[in-house]
């Protein structure tokens, strides 16, 4: 026998999760053909419905039909969430299931005690509403496709395994049997609503009219033919958290408990014969809020010494906002590294002594300042974003532009890092520098080139900017580059030869 | 004086690189005091006429002396870009054709594949050696970042730089190339201007300074930006370095470029200097209208008279003394101001078109002229009519006559203008281009899309709001809103200012529908010629305005699907023996045809059939044919319904007197009952009341029918309020005036226009009563056409007790025919994806031998999958012997087909049809009504049954308490009323003032409902979404107009009712 959870309007479920929420919502998504680029709806809740928006509907047209109607759109993160929910309570049910789409799993209960069906469903119904305020559906019968068309007509729970199913199979909706687009279609045009007029149809016709999928689909709904699952099997989990019985505010404790718990995970790896690829770090504060730190291994081990060392490293110069209660650490497993170096490619004598350093410099610096710096596709001077030295390591390929070639040789700008702030006076009447007054520089300009003029992300409110820059001469000698950024914010960016 | 004049300049007509129109850079120009301008948009003049006007107007309204002097930037095979100016009209003439050469060749297949964000039939390479050929009366420049040299000196090759230099010199010779410095305030370009001052004195070249333009002013940065990106189909996120580097290609004043370049004030003098050499302009253009080639001891005056008086012995068959003296006064005129042989082209057009069986009339002011109706030009006895020849042509006025002629529209049309081409081939003829702008929709979705807003956002603006146009910009802002855009969104203030920015910019060049300009020179010495999108057309560089300015003379040659339909009906009356001259029938004021008119039973009759229309006619009662004239001018549907009933249907009915607002306009106004109704009207008020003269008043009729500009109107009507000033007019009755003719402006129509379409209304509403079923039959044949859809006008042809017969491929011809008086047979044309190869396939085997079974059929026509299966749907296969239903055909034709073999062909037709019999019958069950009506409106978009709407009264019965639309009739005034039906009209007229008109068919015809602008505010998204709709609202019946004023629409809580159908909404 098999059972089908199946979690109605599950794009919408997966956002709506709380039941007093009646407000008419539909969720609506751009169908990926190429010739229809509107967002249409495809999930509503019973509150839109009964206003009559329907599924297929353009978001405008469903506001048409109700100016209330709220428009959410798919989120990755809420369908994975609720995802693993369901997957959580089918494993809790059979070792043999199968991830049959997203809000569908089909469970094969042979071999389980599970007891009476009916029982089941509703406890799998209640468990996930008490939970994860999901509202399922679920639906029993002897082959996997039966099982899943009864869970989608189910109210809530509905059975037919073991009684004559004639009479249910004859009232569902063809839709049921989720046939593709053109058998629905001609479907549609002879008037086949319902699975009972499709069977009724006499196979060798359906067949010869409509191919081989529309024969599969006769087969399976009369229950003469049933499909083997592709059975899923939970990961490993490489993970463990600690609530410590008091709040900590020391580094040694936390160390502590941090080895004992990588042992704990690193034996769970070496029994599956897999290492630490990455090792995820959380720690939550006495006063909410927490921090969060994914570590990379470049070079996967079990090797608890070296993981500890990485983590150490880290937490050595970090500063925790309030007393730790929480410490959860995950391993990502991978397996053992296979890597061919070129002849003539120097590898890292040890990745992981590498990870460890650049581990210990983040922690000082902040991880936003440790990596390779990349220069940005744009005309603003030094614009650059942090690569990570890992992502390096593992992708040797970057868009990173290159930089210009300048053939012109004048005189060398060397430059000051980070540039000298100055108090610049500019002419009346030209707006030209005539003094500078900052640490390095001081004194009057004799003569001065410019300015350069640029800007740029102008559309971009939190980040449009744009400079002057002069090449100056001061009269007591030297050669500066000054800019002005902003309205008045002026720094002399290097000296020239 | 200014001492600096811009000599590289591009307007937005270089299409995506240039950020301002042609006239905002040349008053800015102007506001800098310059002399002179050098316009130079990328492959092509595309802005030279408007930048040429816009210089007229400036010495027109300030007296200043503005020089638009022309110029391209020409990008050669390579992409190397050279911008050209032009010296003298031989240089002009060069230029053109060396544009032309690239742009009608295209980009060859390397070209193509090189540059994938090209067109390869519109944008065009030329060679060095073309440019060669075409090198007299140019001057080049060195050019920008996109010229070989400076592209050469950016690499720091000097070597190359100067080789291609030695080249443009070569090309252009030592005197003709000028070196081009720019200072952007960008490092590095210094090391580039000292070098190109060093080539220039190398090879003894005069040094120019230019700023490069992009815009009028510094926030043209912002659009320049945007299209750079849409240009490299890029966002601005992602554009990176394409983007400008700073806001400074802008037209900077002489004052700035004289202090950019203090230390080089010759570059900023030599821009004079070249400028001075530049001696065309658009002035002297050189445009000839075609010589017409009269027959031997003929010239132009004497083959005219000729050809006139023997038309007028066919059209009048015999010439009074009144004839003639009308003749001899036109024809007088008309040798007069040597417009002869303009007549006698036109005429040779009209006779192309007669050679080919294909009727044709033209319209416009000509209407006026019996020489024109003479020669077969119109179809208007202007004597007859007792119309003005003046308002035609008139010693005062200097322009070309204006003639439009009406074709049929679809292959008959084409095939006229085919001729023409042919006629003038190879480069005398071309169509006029359409200038098609940014206009809300694609403003909204290009900018968003530079700016990297959701699809969706955008799509939601365009459906609710793309078609009004938002000037306001805390109205656009709430608009936006309202898509979705979050109010804190951080681009929402960078897309309102691109929104209005791009808004009314040029975006593309279209092709204008009908205008043709030709000449029996070359053309492109005129303008350049490039590649139309339809195969075997051209177009030039200018739209129709420009080239009407230019002294350009065109000749429209507009499709009508009336003319196409009455076409068709004559050619039925014919076949069917009961044939009709349609010159004859508009001769008799038939009273049956008025009857039916005064009733507003106008589905499908030209020009009457609008909601508008047929809400006036039952209050003018036409009774003659000028009263048609008049309702086909009257076109005001705003004030109709909205309560304020126009004043000459007031006056008409006696409900308000009659006042000319001036005893002097009586003689103008007289025969409209003291209402401007007519263009003609309005330019005698002016020159009554203003003494405005015969070019002013042309000025002013221009204003009137130019919609490109507002600003226009306000000039002229200033104008005239100063002359009114100066006559001593009354302050109250200048406001009369004036009044009268801004509304006017709204929405006025030159007499002679509405009398040639009152003839066509005429003509179509004759034939709906005395030639229905040809008349329905010729509609549906055309279409698309009019107001109404296939379903409606077969709903219309029904309520006239034609029996319309479904489609049926043992009878059905590929077009709908007549099978009997009152009986009409739907053709295989009205089946959705039967392609017309097919048809004609059904309709020739038939011919040969009737289908005896299904196999037979679809072994000999072999249609399409598709095709089989909407044939089976909407019943078409009934009647063949094994076919029982519908759905008893679709379950046969599923069934695969065997490929015909030796084994087939021998087979006898008995035998066939014994093996058929033989067949079993499906196992699905017939359709019921429902379905077959469903299956109707997916195959064909109408039924032949009964409407949809009577099922779903059956099926709302006890739900709702919905009024049929004949009997709103029989309501009281202020009664409150619910009707519902099927869309299938929406307007919202500009005159309306928001207010929307929207008509609901249901099974007994169509009610009709007045939607004020704050309840459509409400129900904007329902009335303009639902397919069906339920209306409530108070019955206003007035003058015998029924219409609901409507409180509050829902929508037709019918489910599963989906039917494809087509409403005429917001046109």
């Amino acid at each position: 026998m098999f059972a089908v959870i199946y979690i109605p309007d599950f794009f919408l479920q997966a956002q709506l999760r709380d039941p007093h929420d009646t407000k008419p919502t539909a969720l609506v998504k751009t169908a990926k053909k190429s010739n229809d680029s509107k967002a249409r709806i495809m999930a509503l809740n019973q509150a839109a419905r009964d206003l009559q928006v329907e599924t297929g509907m353009t978001a405008a047209q469903g506001q048409a039909r109700c100016g209330e109607l709220r428009i959410l759109h798919p989120s990755e993160e809420a369908e994975a969430e609720a995802q693993r929910i369901l997957l959580e309570l089918s494993v809790s049910c059979s070792r043999d299931f199968e991830e049959t789409g997203l809000g569908i799993c089909t469970l094969d209960l042979m071999g389980t005690r599970c007891g009476d069906e009916w029982e089941l469903g509703w406890k799998l119904v209640e468990e996930l509403a008490k939970t994860s305020s999901l509202r399922a559906q679920i639906g029993f019968a002897e082959t996997p496709d039966l099982a899943l068309m009864v869970a989608q007509q189910a109210d809530p729970v509905r059975s037919i395994a073991g009684e004559s199913d004639d009479e249910f199979l004859q009232q569902l909706p063809i839709e049921a049997l989720n046939p593709p687009p053109d058998i629905t279609m001609v479907l549609t045009l002879w008037g086949i609503h319902t699975i009972g007029d499709f069977l009724a149809l006499p196979q060798g016709d359906v067949a010869e009219r409509l191919g081989p999928d529309a024969l599969d689909l006769w087969e399976r709904v009369s229950g003469k033919k049933s499909r083997l699952l592709r059975l899923v099997r939970p990961p490993e989990d490489f993970s463990q958290t600690v609530d410590f019985d008091h709040e900590v505010d020391t580094l040694e404790p936390l160390l502590f408990m941090m080895r004992r718990v990588l042992e704990t995970i690193c034996a769970r790896l070496a029994a599956a014969w897999l290492t630490a690829g990455e090792i995820r770090l959380a720690l939550h504060f006495a006063r909410g809020g927490g921090y969060e730190r994914a570590f990379r291994v470049p070079d996967p081990t079990t090797e608890v010494e070296l993981l500890f060392r990485m983590l150490h490293a880290h937490l050595e110069d970090f500063e925790a906002k309030a007393p730790i209660i929480t410490v959860r650490l995950e391993a990502l497993p991978a397996r053992g590294a296979k890597r061919q170096f070129h002849l003539f490619e120097p590898g890292l004598r040890d990745p992981n002594r590498f990870a460890e350093t650049l581990a210990r410099l983040e922690g000082l610096l902040g991880s936003e300042r440790v990596g390779i710096p990349e220069m940005l596709d744009c005309h603003r001077p030094d614009a650059f974003r942090m690569r990570p030295f890992q992502e390096a390591i593992t992708d040797q390929k970057s868009n990173a532009p290159k930089p210009e070639k300048s053939f012109r040789l004048g005189l060398p700008l060397r430059r000051f890092r980070p540039p000298i702030f100055a108090n610049v006076a500019v002419s009346s009447t030209d707006q030209r520098p005539i003094q500078i007054s900052s640490v390095r520089v001081k004194g009057a300009i004799a003569d001065c080139r410019g300015p350069w003029a640029i800007s740029g992300d102008w559309w971009a409110k939190e980040s449009r900017w744009s400079r002057k820059e002069w090449d100056v001469e001061m009269a007591g000698g030297g050669l500066y580059r000054l800019a002005c950024e902003g309205k008045d914010e002026w720094k002399v960016e290097g000296i020239y030869g | 004086m200014a001492d600096f004049i811009e000599l590289h300049a591009r307007s937005a007509f270089s299409f995506l690189r240039g950020a301002d129109h042609p006239e905002a850079i040349v008053r800015e120009a102007a506001r800098h005091k310059m002399q002179a301008m050098a316009l130079t948009d990328r492959d092509g003049v595309y802005g030279s006429a408007r930048a040429h006007f816009a210089a007229k107007e400036l010495k027109k309204e300030h007296g200043k002396d503005f020089r638009a002097l022309i110029g391209a930037e020409v990008t050669l095979a390579g992409e190397a870009v050279v911008p050209i100016l032009v010296k003298s009209r031989t240089g002009y003439q060069n230029l053109c054709q060396l544009l032309t050469r690239g742009k009608l060749r295209g980009l060859s297949e390397t070209e193509a594949q090189e540059n994938p964000l090209l067109n390869p039939r519109k944008d065009g390479r030329v060679t060095l050696a073309e440019v060669e050929e075409f090198a007299d009366g140019l001057i080049s420049l060195t050019g920008d970042e996109d010229g070989a040299i400076l592209k050469a000196l950016q690499r720091g090759d000097t070597d190359s730089a100067e080789k291609s230099l030695l080249q443009q010199i070569h090309v252009f010779g030592k005197e003709n190339v000028v070196v081009e410095i720019h200072r952007h305030h960008l490092r590095g370009e210094e090391w580039i201007n000292r070098h190109l001052i060093d080539l220039g004195d190398t090879h003894g070249l005069m040094v120019i300074c230019s700023n490069r333009v992009e815009s009028a002013n510094r926030q043209g940065r912002f659009i320049a930006d945007a299209f750079t990106s849409l240009r490299n189909r890029v966002n601005l996120d992602t554009a990176g370095k394409l983007l400008a580097r700073n806001a400074e290609t802008y037209l900077k004043s002489p004052a700035q470029m004289t202090a950019l370049f203090a230390d080089r004030p010759e570059v900023v003098e030599n821009t004079l200097r070249v400028a001075d050499r530049l001696e065309f302009t658009l002035e002297n253009l050189g445009y000839e209208f075609p010589k017409f080639a009269a027959p031997a001891g003929h010239d132009e005056a004497s083959f005219l008279r000729e050809e006139a008086y023997r038309g007028a012995i066919k059209r009048y068959g015999e010439i009074t003394p009144k004839i003639r003296k009308q003749l001899d006064h036109e024809l007088g005129l008309i040798s007069k101001l040597e417009f002869c042989g303009y007549f006698l082209i036109v005429q040779d057009i009209v006779k192309m078109a007669w050679d080919r069986d294909i009727l044709v009339q033209g319209r416009g002011s000509a209407a006026n002229s019996a020489v024109c109706y003479c020669l077969g030009i119109t179809a208007v006895d202007a004597i007859g009519q007792k119309l003005l020849f003046e308002r035609f042509l008139s010693e005062g006025r200097k322009t070309w006559p204006d003639i439009d002629l009406d074709l049929p529209s679809g292959n008959r049309r084409e095939a006229v203008i085919q001729s023409v081409f042919q006629k003038y081939a190879p480069r005398g003829a071309a169509m006029t281009a359409n200038v098609i702008t940014y206009r809300g929709r694609s403003a909204m979705r290009e900018m968003g899309k530079v700016l990297d807003i959701p699809e969706e956002i955008l799509g939601r603006f365009s459906d609710t709001w793309g078609s009004s146009a938002i000037n306001d910009t805390d109205e656009l802002h709430q608009r936006m809103l309202e898509a979705g855009i979050a109010e804190q969104h951080p681009r929402l203030p960078a897309l309102v200012h691109l929104y209005q920015s791009v808004y009314s910019l040029p975006r593309h060049l279209g092709q204008h529908s009908g205008g043709m300009i030709i000449t029996d020179k070359q053309l492109d010495t005129v303008v350049p010629l490039e590649n139309a999108t339809m195969e075997n057309r051209r177009v030039v560089q200018w739209d129709k305005d420009d080239c009407q300015d230019l002294g350009i003379i065109k000749v429209d040659l507009l499709g009508l699907g009336m003319m196409a339909a009455l076409q068709d009906c004559v050619e039925l009356c014919r076949e069917r023996g009961r044939p009709i001259d349609l010159a004859q029938i508009g001769k008799d004021d038939d009273p049956a045809t008025y009857d039916m008119l005064c009733a507003a039973d106008t589905i499908g009759v030209f020009q009457v059939e609008s909601r508008a229309q047929m809400a006036t006619l039952p209050r003018l009662r036409p009774r003659k044919f000028y009263d048609l004239a008049i309702e086909v001018a009257i076109i005001r549907p705003g004030p109709i319904v909205g309560g304020m009933v126009h004043p000459y249907l007031n006056r008409r009915s006696g409900k308000e007197k009659i006042d000319y607002i001036d005893d002097a306009f009586k003689p103008a106004l007289e025969r409209t009952l003291g209402v401007p109704l007519f263009q003609e009207q309005v330019l005698q008020m002016a020159m009554i009341a203003a003494d405005f003269s015969g070019s002013e008043a042309e000025e002013l009729r221009r204003a009137i029918s130019f919609h490109r500009s507002e600003e226009r109107m306000a000039k002229v009507m200033s104008k005239l309020r100063a002359a009114m000033d100066q006559k001593g007019v009354p302050a109250g009755t200048q406001d009369q005036i004036t009044g009268s003719i801004e509304s006017f402006a709204l929405y006025g129509f030159p007499e002679s226009h509405a009398i040639s379409f009152a003839l066509l209304a005429y003509a179509s509403a004759w034939m709906k009563v005395h030639r229905a079923a040809e008349f329905y039959v010729a509609l549906l044949n055309n279409q698309p056409m009019g107001f109404y859809s296939r379903a409606t006008l077969v709903k219309d042809a029904k309520a006239h007790d034609i029996r319309v017969r479904p489609v049926d491929i043992s009878v059905s011809e590929v077009h709908c025919t007549i099978e009997a008086d009152q009986i009409i047979r739907l053709g295989l044309n009205q089946v959705k994806g039967l392609n017309s190869q097919t048809a004609s396939r059904i309709v020739a085997e038939r011919k040969t031998n009737d289908f005896i079974s299904l196999e037979d059929f679809l072994q000999r026509t072999r249609p399409s999958r598709d095709a089989r299966r909407v044939l089976a749907k909407i019943g078409a296969l009934n009647v063949l012997d094994d076919i029982k239903h519908r759905r008893n055909a679709l379950w046969k034709i599923e069934k695969p087909l065997l490929e015909p073999d030796d084994l087939f062909t021998w087979k006898s037709r008995s035998e066939l049809a014994k093996k058929d019999a033989a067949e079993e019958n499906s196992p699905l069950p017939e359709m019921i009504p429902f379905e077959r009506l469903q299956a109707d409106y997916d195959g064909m978009g109408l039924t032949t049954g009964p409407h949809p709407m009577a099922y779903a009264r059956e099926y709302l019965q006890h739900e709702t308490k919905m009024w049929r639309a004949s009997d709103l009739a029989l309501g009281e005034p202020d009664q409150l009323v619910e009707i519902g039906g099927l869309v299938i009209c929406r307007q919202r007229p500009g005159s309306a003032k928001g207010h929307v008109f929207v008509s609901l068919e249901d099974e007994t015809g169509v009610a009709n409902a007045f939607v004020p602008a704050e309840t459509f505010a409400k129900y904007r998204l329902v009335i303009t979404r639902e397919q069906f709709l339920i209306i409530r609202g108070r019955l206003q019946i007035k003058d015998n107009v029924t219409s609901i004023y409507a409180l509050h629409a829902e929508q037709l809580p019918w489910k599963n009712a989906q039917f494809q159908t087509q409403s005429h909404d917001f046109h």
